[in-house]
């Protein structure tokens, strides 16, 4: 019942959120026909492209053919290729959306240790390290870094290739090593935030009177550990959950520094080409992207925590 | 819903492409295969010889679709799929071609003249909106004589036509349009060319593959057995690749990296240049707008344009310093007009005290914030500063590319930094900027009866004694009248690995790619 | 209006959870010194201040033009005659970084200024009429700005305005003052979602409801009671933001889409130096990344310290980009 509203309310944010991003994508001062038609296009030419696409309609009457056309056709045919965008998609979101799990996954795997060694040694050497490098972390500019990166173990050492992804035909390995600079761009600034995070609810559960009581009462050490994960881990789910989103976002600039074939080309590209239905489905999907993994984050939440289910 | 179906698809979608993908990659991988890697930065949107607007792009519909006369990488006419050079006619309206007979296109059907005729027909025709139709539009007819020869009738003569075949056109097989449809020209021409290399697959803004067509009719051609273009829009980018060996030849390298890495032979790097012939920058001043409505104003800009710190300091000698619309080098370029116009500060200040503007002036100057093929922002700021000089204000204005380009062919601009690229003929720009009519018109608001008749003469001549004089006379005019600031062609120059032979830059910028291989087989 | 009545009929002060009044901001002054008395907070303070105080006094320190293109003088490595070295085009880089800072700090601090007024409006308004259609309203539009990933819509939208000037109305907009525009609308719903929780709590406490007795109206108890009580542990967010706004607006200008040349910015000076981060002129694209990491690092440790000092019980949040 919970979860049943909770999807209804999400489709509709997107629903609003894709009508603010379509009379955006139309309000632009430039019209694409001058891009798509070139240099030689007429007054004329110009007019009967507009009207071939529907561009000199209305706003609404645009944006709900739009709509209308989408369970049959999806999003269409870009302006400027003339391709299917749902084809296009399909070439490149599967390339942003491995390279943000690969990223999502080394974040869980840095963040989640180093926020419980941090509270397990509150105050003490390890705790002070881990708390400036997170600092650290949480300030150094991605692309930055990924500059540095590729000079460092591309360019220098020969490591790993500076730019692209190595096709998964070529080894686990190869493929593996190409996504690490990138998924480690993007990485570290969750791996800082999400650590903190996860350093400042198990403290905050560690100083639960149930927890002390529980210590006193001589309870085994395994048992109590589950207690603090079990009800440190909801807020950090959460969290976690929307910087899944967010990592989208930062995957559209360091996938230009490493030249990798997903979103990050399709937008950018789209954005220099005035390729308006391209931009929009882009931006679109990177925005359910982000519905949605917020909508599993709440999902879990209510899943490990028990309590919840009943506010 | 209806979106939230859309991604479930999506999802599953995915998966199937990824694993079709690599499929692919594995049974490409062959032993002993010279395999080709090169970047170039913009991404190709169409495959279709008679849609392609990109010079940089052009290399992948050059690889598969050829013309029945190319420009060869010096910049030199000479046949291709026609035998030799065409018989044309003492009216200079008829140009007929002898076919060769031993092509046929990469689907096996036999090149013929009625390939020819077919394809420069539906290219002609309004209907399929061709890009470059305009380019064409003084054909009249195209007639098969016979199996192996084509004759082209002309309106009136036009010297050009022959320059404008090598490029914007491609032969594609009679009939080919109805059996496989437009799309296919567009995203997967597989087989539909006469050229070397056959289209495998692509992925846009990431890679097109091609194989080695096994039966090209240039038998001397050895090189390559797989290509891959990979489209690599950053530049730092496609130099660290290069750098790491993960390509060998890269297109519009950033100057600096180009000047630090032409003879890098240490690290297997080298570089070379070409004047292309058929570019140029410049700053075109919108004659009917304050403050270049006064020629004296004009032309203290043109003085007070340091060209050759420009050509050697900014971009290292890839700009050849010319002040008038004509590359130094090139045998129509006339000297003494140039002269007039070159850099002298004094001369400067005494023009802009003669004009209408001698208290000084402030004005908007555009250019594109995107180095496409060379990036003018370098340049940009250095003409703001030495016009300061001057006690003239330049406002600098980067607009993105498109924007730019609307602004310039509606004539708002009132002054645009860009460099110009057209086929390697000494009269495209000078028509499609300076006469009437023409796509760029505007952009100069410049209109002049003496250079509009020097350019009717000049299509009715096709020889250097004949044409030589007419072209001195427009530089001459032009230059008199310093409708824009003309800084000088530009180079086309490319980064590639030393293990690469039989690679030259193109005078055409267009990589070209036929003849060159790898030397170590990877 | 109305819901006025209504809402201290549903939250009657008694059933006011811990009617605690929190600690108001005391002034400036004090609040520096406490927050000086922290290591990283007076860490924070200096780099933060120094930056300030450089972009701010930038015309009057003895620099070299930011913009004089000394060609003679091109990626000359740091030195005594440049201190940072050259860039490509013969500027001088640290004239470049300071000049640049006013870029970044004031982008920084206006995108935060916008998120902090349109935050605490939508936050004390909502909190204070807790249980109305204003509060539904109000929250259900922040539900949908929150589905909004700040950082490629910020792209989509210059991508899609282009980086010209824009006319909205009678104002001719920069690109700077768009982004402004933008990330400081984007930064709301954040702010507005803490401003929300603690102004509801507010809005229930017994002093409230005394206020109120006396005849206050709405707004004076919004603006003089609730707002002074919530905003500490927003000054604590807000400072977090303005390292963020930082960062996306050299994203920005990385790919292009942000401040534009000339204008030195330290986005658009790692942008033209991107190619040589892997040369030997290692300098070009070093200073800018560390003048960013810098200026981040500075508003951290400073959010951090106010956190400790102003707002100790109160959780990290998590990353906002």
């Amino acid at each position: 019942m919970w979860f049943a509203g909770r999807i209804a309310s999400s489709l509709g944010v997107l629903i609003v959120v894709s009508a603010v991003l379509f009379a955006l994508t139309r309000l632009t001062p430039l019209s694409p026909a001058r891009i798509v038609l070139g240099a030689d296009a007429t007054a004329e030419q110009i007019q009967a492209f507009e009207h071939d696409r529907g561009l000199d309609r209305s706003l609404p009457a645009q944006y709900s053919a739009w709509v209308a056309q989408l369970p049959r056709s999806g999003f269409g045919q870009s302006y400027i290729t003339g391709r299917s965008i749902d084809l296009e998609l399909l070439e490149s979101l599967p390339v942003t959306v491995e390279l943000v799990v690969v990223t999502f996954l080394l974040t869980l795997a840095g963040a989640i240790p180093l926020g419980l060694i941090a509270a397990l040694t509150e105050d003490r050497w390890p705790d002070h390290l881990i708390r400036m490098l997170s600092l650290m972390a949480v300030s150094v500019p991605g692309f930055w870094l990924a500059l540095i990166l590729v000079r460092i173990f591309a360019v220098k050492l020969g490591w790993v290739p500076p730019i692209g992804i190595t096709p998964l035909a070529e080894g686990w390995h190869a493929h593996l090593a190409s996504l690490l600079l990138p998924a480690l761009s993007i990485a570290l600034y969750y791996i800082g935030a999400l650590s903190r995070l996860m350093r400042a609810a198990v403290i905050e559960v560690l100083g639960q009177d149930y927890v002390r009581t529980a210590h006193s009462l001589g309870l085994s050490r395994g048992l109590v550990a589950r207690y603090v994960i079990k009800n440190a881990l909801p807020p950090f789910v959460s969290v976690a959950g929307m910087s899944f989103g967010y990592m989208f976002g930062w995957a559209i600039i360091i996938e230009l520094v490493f030249n990798i074939p997903g979103l990050s080309r399709a937008l950018l590209t789209a954005i220099t080409q005035r390729d308006y239905p391209m931009i929009q489905a882009t931006v679109l999907v990177v925005t359910a992207m982000f519905i949605v993994s917020n909508l599993v984050a709440d999902l879990i939440q209510r899943l490990i925590n028990p309590r919840l289910r009943h506010a | 819903m209806a979106s939230a179906s859309l991604n479930r698809r999506v999802f599953l979608q995915a998966g199937a492409v990824t694993i079709g993908g690599l499929g692919h990659s594995v049974a490409a991988r062959a032993a002993d295969e010279r395999s080709l890697v090169v970047a170039i930065p913009s991404n190709p949107s169409t495959f279709d010889p008679i849609n392609q607007g990109n010079h940089d792009a052009m290399v992948v519909n050059q690889l598969i679709f050829e013309n029945l006369i190319e420009i060869d990488g010096e910049g030199h006419r000479r046949p291709m799929l026609a035998k030799a050079m065409p018989t044309i006619s003492a009216d200079r309206t008829e140009y007929v071609f002898e076919l060769r007979d031993d092509v046929t296109f990469q689907n096996g059907q036999p090149f013929s003249a009625e390939d020819v005729k077919y394809s420069y027909d539906y290219m002609l025709d309004p209907a399929h909106k061709a890009l470059r139709r305009s380019v064409w539009t003084n054909i009249e007819s195209v007639d098969v004589l016979d199996r192996y020869k084509v004759r082209f009738k002309l309106k009136t003569p036009f010297r050009p036509f022959l320059d404008y075949m090598t490029k914007y056109m491609g032969i594609f097989p009679a009939g080919s349009r109805e059996k496989y449809g437009n799309e296919v020209f567009q995203q997967k021409p597989e087989g539909l060319g006469t050229g070397p290399g056959i289209f495998v697959s692509a992925r846009s803004n990431d890679v097109v593959e091609f194989r080695r067509n096994p039966n090209y009719w240039r038998k001397d051609s050895m090189a390559w057995d797989r290509l891959r273009v990979r489209i690599v829009s950053e530049e730092a980018a496609r130099i660290a690749a290069l750098l790491s060996k993960s390509v060998h030849i890269i297109g519009a390298p950033p100057v600096r990296d180009y000047v630090r890495l032409r003879q890098a032979k240490a690290q297997g790097i080298t570089g070379g240049s070409r004047p292309a012939l058929g570019s140029l920058m410049l700053m075109i001043h919108n004659t009917r707008k304050p403050p270049f409505d006064d020629p004296n104003f004009r032309k203290a800009v043109s003085l007070a344009t340091d060209r050759k710190t420009i050509a050697e300091k900014i971009f290292n000698g890839l700009v050849e310093p010319s002040a008038v619309p004509a590359p130094a080098s090139a045998w129509w370029y006339n000297a003494k007009a140039a002269e007039g116009l070159a850099f002298n500060l004094d001369q400067a200040k005494a023009y802009l005290a003669k004009s209408r503007y001698a208290s000084g002036a402030e004005f908007e100057l555009l250019y594109s914030s995107q180095g496409y093929l060379l990036d003018v922002g370098d340049a940009a700021l250095f003409i703001q500063a030495s016009l300061a000089r001057l006690g003239i204000k330049v406002k600098l204005q980067p607009l993105e590319t498109g924007q730019l380009i609307e602004q310039v062919f509606a004539g708002n601009q009132t002054s645009v930094l860009m460099a110009v690229i057209g086929p390697s003929d000494p009269t495209f720009i000078i028509q499609g900027i300076y006469t009437p009519n023409q796509v760029m018109t505007r952009s100069s608001g410049y209109s002049s009866e003496r250079l509009n008749t020097l350019l009717a003469d000049s299509f009715r001549v096709d020889d250097e004694p004949s044409l030589g004089p007419i072209l001195a006379d427009m530089q001459a005019i032009l230059a008199e009248d310093s409708p824009s600031t003309w800084i000088g062609a530009i180079h086309s120059f490319n980064l590639w690995r030393t293990n690469v032979q039989g690679f030259e830059p193109n005078t055409g910028i267009t990589l070209r790619l036929t003849d060159v291989a790898p030397i170590d087989a990877r | 209006m109305l819901d006025v009545v209504r809402s201290t009929e549903t939250a009657p002060a008694a059933k006011a959870p811990g009617a605690r009044r929190a600690r108001p901001l005391s002034g400036l002054a004090s609040l520096m010194r406490r927050l000086a008395g922290t290591r990283i907070g007076l860490v924070g303070l200096v780099i933060v201040g120094l930056l300030c105080l450089a972009a701010l006094s930038a015309p009057w320190l003895p620099l070299h033009d930011p913009l004089d293109l000394m060609m003679e003088h091109r990626l000359e490595p740091p030195g005594a005659s440049f201190l940072l070295g050259t860039d490509e085009m013969g500027r001088d880089i640290f004239a470049r970084l300071v000049w640049g800072a006013r870029g970044s700090l004031m982008i920084g601090v206006l995108t935060v200024a916008i998120g902090l007024s349109g935050g605490l409006l939508v936050g004390t308004l909502s909190g204070y009429y807790s249980g109305t259609l204003v509060e539904s309203v109000l929250l259900g539009l922040m539900d949908i700005f929150a589905a909004i990933p700040l950082l490629v819509w910020a792209i989509a939208i210059v991508g899609i305005f282009g980086t010209g000037p824009v006319q909205l109305g009678p104002l001719l907009l920069p690109n700077e003052a768009k982004i402004v525009l933008l990330v400081g609308l984007l930064f709301i719903p954040g702010l507005a979602r803490v401003a929300h929780g603690l102004a509801l709590v507010e809005a229930k406490a017994d002093y409230v409801a005394a206020r109120r007795l006396q005849g206050a109206g709405a707004w004076s108890i919004m603006a003089s009671d609730i707002l002074p009580n919530i905003l500490s542990p927003i000054f604590v967010q807000a400072s977090v933001l303005i390292g963020i706004g930082i960062i996306i607006e050299a994203s920005l200008s990385f790919i292009g889409l942000g401040v534009q040349p000339p204008t030195p910015s330290w986005g658009g000076m790692l942008a033209d130096a991107r190619s040589l981060a892997f040369s030997d002129e290692w300098w070009v694209a070093t200073w800018p990344g560390l003048a960013i990491f810098l200026a981040v690092i500075g508003f951290n440790l400073v959010g951090d310290a106010l956190r400790t000092v102003l707002d100790p019980r109160r959780r990290d949040g998590g990353p906002a980009l």
